[in-house]
């Protein structure tokens, strides 16, 4: 083929230009230490590189949690450690105070005293904080779990006491609620099942549609009594309390255990009429999900992320420690303590089982015979009638002021200093100063304060059997405290493991995402090095061929 | 009986021819760089004999120079046309495509990237989770919320000033197919007026097709000679004719020029206004095909699906990602997996969760949307980070909601909204909570960190899926748009070896034809030498004998 040196210019140029990209490329692979520079390089290469990176990413964030998770988990479980300790102490009290056949007031005096510290050292315990939260309230953080009475001061939602809370409501005059036809019910069940479902309708007979409400306490109160009513046809709904607290509304079931042995949790649902939903449930700032919308009461549970999809509880609910218990009521944990400081207090005592008295749940002594009881002391029996007032938590209408009514009154009847009446959390406790058996007799009234009686009637517990019972209720709580302990210790495994392995995926991710888009140097500098060498004998056997033409060998 | 001069003008002839020759090597060694040049070949014959009329035979007269021949294979320009016009395109489209792998900057070493901004948005709103009430987690979360929305807002900028420029291009290359089309419609001329005796003006017609092979780079044409009947002389009428898409540019004396408009409605709704829609001059549609005005189309105009992905189509990915991304964050609606392809709400979204309560107020802070747009306020009357409710407006079924994501949102004007930014306390909007906004309630942030796995929030899957895919699926358009641009300059260079073969100047061959021809006027020379001692001996001894 005939060949020109123009041909052989051009042609030595472009495999010269060729060779100089591969170097260039190769150069930026040295400088950079990476296969490639933009996508086109190597696509696949370049989406797994971007997958990789953000498994990484993510491995890191997890591990975080995990740590934030295992220092959290750490607090609670050595606050439980202390918890079982006291318990533990005042078990060993307890069995002394027992053993020993008469021990002198003295000696009782002195366990008193040093159960009396146990007790508020559990309650301060109960409200260990981690990193400025306390740890046992739940969702509610930045709240103590109880105050200095051992009663909670917020409602802490868990599977032995279910919450629903709404959000904030700011009902006032000039921002009132008002309830009309076309937003007025809504339904509840504690099943779930939706043949189960019954209709609440504000407001409560006998007033009528529409309805103003110009404060949350009135609302919360009328819904109560919306429930209260439909008592006679769902008998389990008598456990369901709607109170005002902090300006939301809050629904609690305190006994999530129901008669036939299952479960309950209150589920709220917006009532549907012909396609329509009724959305008084939303007004109250409640969020509902679904169609039609429902709202299902739940643990407060705070669950960190450890892995896809891997969420991890890492608190304790203060309901579950302690027992079950709305805001303002003293819970069980508390409540032994209470009854073995009373056994050892006096020679017989009278208490009841808790009660909520708050502006949603007034406590009612107006009815005829409510607030009338017999009362014997040591074979003498006196009538008692009590202030006919209606009592809901407002000044010089608190439970407190029950307490020392009824004190004052038996007092009255039957000598100075006869009885001393506490109230701690909605529990009430009649101690006897003498050594007298106490009854009281009224079943209106025993059964509205929640005492148990039998047949209208109810007495004292001595001494020996209150200490008894002290014993195996401490017993009864170190066990909980131990199951409970042992559930954190698990989990705190669960995190220790977790960390581990995601330690290692760190690794082997940065392992894999290296090999995917790192070069090797020494392959790198080879094949820079060749294409060198290609580079220079091009050019050197170009420079050869291209310069001499015929005309150098013409005379 | 004998002309007298007959030798002497015989050997004069050789000496032309040899002179003419060494013109035609002179020439060509003169424009052995000259672009576009194809080499002269003198053509020699021997001259008409003449007839001696006593039965000797026919006595030869010498040499002439009846042509001087182009030497170019038409051929070979032809093919070197077509392949031309694919080396065009595929020269711009690489350039063009890695300057959007650029723009993309992924995998980016340095954290710039899409994948990076994304990671720490989702790292920064974990952490919240592990304490929903820290004011400095709520603050971080917005900041990273700001960089995705900034990234988004860089990334659709640097998209609209690509397509901008390559805008600006498609004007250029219409001037310039017009301004070859005026130079090849004056050579036409030019050439005619040369050839109308039957020669051939070579340096012209190279001229010409050094302008062909220009504009054959541009676009896709077809470049012949017609025969258009007879001239007076009785010689063919050769007509030279450019066509475009089968319609003529330039037809001998003619041409039609093509013009640039701007476009009064946009092909796509991302595109920026006012875009050059390329027409024949008479109004009529041009068909292009191939070269570099088609990849400057192209990458202008193309939205993917059957056509080429262009600028519009990455502007229309981003946007969809940013509206689905938004829409699901924000409200929890999600487009289902089945044929119906409604939207349904998945979760309450960030709009339906309560924030926590402000200091000095007494409610919660609840509909607020975490992410929304740039645009100028009705209510302050300046271009702000739109608020949650102006964002909204009325909307309230949920195709009511996603229609206006659908419409207003755009990946330029994306922002996180003014209810975190502009207002104090700002981050006390952030929606952490589910139910009721207690400080501790992370429920709603979980379930923010569950969309980042939903594998059905987009076609392609969860978002690193979307951006892996898009960026892969450029790599490929990338890298082969790459090799098809190396195979083609490979093609174009080999046609073009041959077609230098055939026409280049080889120096050795012209060298070697200079000694033969300087020979050959040596030869002559000779020759004419000689002659002249005959005819002096002819003229000045013949007849004096004795004298």
């Amino acid at each position: 083929m005939r060949t020109t040196n123009n041909m052989l210019i051009n042609n030595m140029l472009y495999h010269i230009n060729n060779n100089l990209y591969r170097m260039s490329k190769l150069q930026t692979q040295m400088a950079t230490g990476k296969k490639i520079e933009i996508p086109s390089d190597d696509p696949i290469v370049a989406a797994r590189a971007l997958k990789f990176r953000t498994d990484v990413s993510e491995i890191q964030q997890f591990k975080s949690n995990a740590n934030d998770a295992y220092s959290w988990m750490d607090m609670t479980e050595v606050t439980l450690g202390k918890m079982i300790d006291i318990l533990h102490d005042a078990r060993e009290r307890a069995v002394q105070a027992a053993n020993s056949g008469t021990l002198t007031m003295d000696d009782k005096n002195k366990i008193m005293q040093e159960i009396k510290q146990l007790r508020s050292q559990s309650v301060h315990l109960a409200n260990t904080s981690y990193a400025g939260r306390y740890i046992f309230s739940g969702y509610m953080t930045d709240t103590k779990l109880m105050d200095e009475e051992g009663s909670y001061l917020c409602s802490v939602s868990s599977k032995d006491m279910m919450a629903i809370k709404t959000g904030l409501l700011p009902i006032s005059a000039a921002n009132p609620f008002v309830v009309d036809a076309s937003s007025n019910t809504f339904q509840i069940s504690l099943k779930g099942k939706e043949t189960d479902f019954i209709d609440v309708a504000l407001p409560p007979a006998p007033a009528t549609l529409p309805k103003t409400y110009t404060s949350i306490e009135d609302l919360a109160k009328d819904i109560q009594l919306a429930i209260d009513a439909l008592e006679a046809v769902k008998p389990e709904l008598k456990g369901v309390a709607v109170s005002a607290v902090n300006n939301r509304i809050e629904f609690t079931l305190a006994n999530t255990t129901a008669e036939d042995g299952t479960k309950q949790t209150i589920f709220l649902r917006q009532k549907e009429t012909a396609g329509v939903l009724d959305p008084i449930l939303n007004r109250m700032n409640l969020r509902t999900e679904g169609y039609p919308g429902l709202a299902v009461s739940r643990p407060d549970d705070v669950n960190y992320q450890l892995g896809i999809g891997d969420l991890i509880n890492v608190n304790v609910l203060g309901t579950e420690l302690f027992g079950s218990g709305v805001k303002g009521q003293v819970p069980e944990y508390i409540a032994v303590f209470d009854e073995f400081i009373y056994s050892l207090q006096s020679s017989y005592h009278i208490s009841n089982q808790g009660v909520l008295v708050n502006s949603s749940n007034p406590l009612d002594l107006t009815a005829a015979g409510s607030n009338v009881i017999d009362v014997t002391i040591g074979g003498t029996t006196h009538t008692i009638t009590l202030d006919a007032i209606v009592y809901d938590g407002a000044t010089g209408k608190t439970l407190k002021d029950l307490a020392l009514d009824i004190q004052v009154k038996i007092n009255a009847a039957f000598g100075s200093n006869a009885v001393k009446v506490e109230e701690k959390g909605g529990r009430i406790a009649i101690l006897s100063n003498t050594n007298d058996q106490i009854s009281i007799q009224g079943a209106d009234f025993l059964g509205k304060l929640n005492f148990k009686h039998t047949a209208g009637q109810i007495s004292g517990i001595s001494s020996n059997d209150g200490v008894n019972n002290a014993i195996a209720n401490l017993q009864r709580m170190m066990d909980k405290v131990l199951s409970i302990r042992a559930d954190a210790g698990a989990r705190m495994n669960r995190v220790e493991l977790t960390l581990n392995r995601l330690d290692s995926d760190n690794i082997n991710f940065t392992k894999l995402m290296s090999d995917n888009e790192d070069m090797d140097m020494a392959e790198v500098i080879m094949r820079l090095k060749n294409e060198e060498n290609v580079y220079r004998s091009s050019l050197g056997g170009g420079a050869r061929i291209i310069q001499p033409s015929l005309i150098d060998f013409l005379r | 009986m004998r002309s007298s001069f007959f030798g002497l003008n015989v050997a004069i002839t050789g000496l032309y021819s040899a002179q003419r020759n060494l013109d035609t090597i002179n020439h060509n060694l003169n424009n052995v760089t000259t672009p576009g040049f194809s080499r002269q070949q003198s053509i020699q014959q021997a001259s008409r004999p003449m007839p001696l009329y006593n039965g000797t035979g026919m006595v030869g007269t010498g040499s002439e120079i009846i042509a001087i021949k182009r030497i170019r294979d038409e051929y070979l320009d032809y093919k070197f046309w077509s392949e031309s016009t694919t080396l065009g395109e595929y020269t711009v489209k690489s350039t063009m495509l890695e300057s959007v792998e650029r723009i993309f900057n992924e995998p980016s070493a340095d954290g710039s990237g899409f994948n990076k901004v994304l990671d720490d948005f989702f790292a920064s709103v974990d952490k919240l989770a592990t304490d929903p009430s820290s004011a400095s987690a709520r603050k971080v979360v917005i900041n990273r919320g700001v960089a995705v929305a900034n990234y988004f807002n860089a990334t659709a900028v640097r998209f609209e000033k690509l397509q901008s420029d390559a805008n600006a291009a498609v004007k250029l290359k219409v001037e310039e197919i017009n301004t070859i089309a005026e130079q090849i419609r004056q050579l036409n001329k030019q050439i005619y007026t040369m050839e109308v005796d039957g020669s051939s003006a070579n340096d012209l017609r190279d001229k010409r097709g050094l302008l062909v092979d220009k504009l054959s780079k541009i676009v896709n044409i077809e470049a012949y000679e017609v025969v258009r009947g007879k001239t007076a002389n009785g010689l063919e009428d050769r007509q030279f004719v450019i066509t475009i898409g089968g319609k003529a540019l330039v037809d001998h004396f003619n041409v039609c020029l093509l013009e640039a408009t701007q476009r009064t409605v946009k092909n796509n709704p991302e595109d920026i206004p006012n875009l050059y829609d390329v027409r024949w001059s008479d109004g009529n549609t041009l068909k292009i095909k191939s070269g570099e005005l088609k990849a400057y189309l192209d990458v202008r105009d193309g939205a993917g699906g059957s056509e080429f992905k262009g600028v519009p189509y990455y502007i229309r990915k981003l946007d969809e990602f940013v509206r689905k991304f938004a829409l699901a964050f924000n409200e929890g609606i999600v487009k289902t997996a089945d044929p119906s392809n409604s939207y349904v709400q998945k979760f309450i979204g960030h709009a339906g969760g309560f924030g926590l309560q402000k200091p000095g107020t007494d409610v919660l802070p609840t509909g607020i949307r975490f992410f929304t747009i740039k645009d100028v306020s009705t209510v302050s009357q300046k271009f702000t980070e739109l608020e949650s409710g102006e964002f909204i407006g009325p909307a309230l079924t949920i195709d009511d909601i996603a229609n206006v994501y659908n419409t207003k949102l755009t990946a330029k004007n994306f922002s996180v909204s003014g209810d975190l930014i502009n207002q104090e306390y700002g981050y006390f909007n952030i929606a952490a909570s589910k139910i009721a906004g207690l400080p501790e309630d992370n429920t709603n942030l979980l379930e923010f960190m569950s969309l980042r796995h939903d594998r059905h929030l987009f076609a392609e899957g969860a978002p690193e899926d979307f951006m892996k895919s898009l960026v892969a699926t450029l790599g490929i358009d990338s890298q082969q748009a790459r090799q098809f641009f190396k195979t083609q300059e490979n093609l174009t260079k080999q046609i073009d070896n041959r077609r230098t073969s055939v026409s280049g100047v080889s120096i050795d061959e012209e060298m070697a034809n200079v000694v033969k021809f300087q020979h050959a006027y040596n030869a002559a020379a000779k020759m004419i030498s000689t002659m002249a001692q005959v005819y002096d001996t002819l003229i000045n001894r013949v007849g004096m004998a004795g004298r």
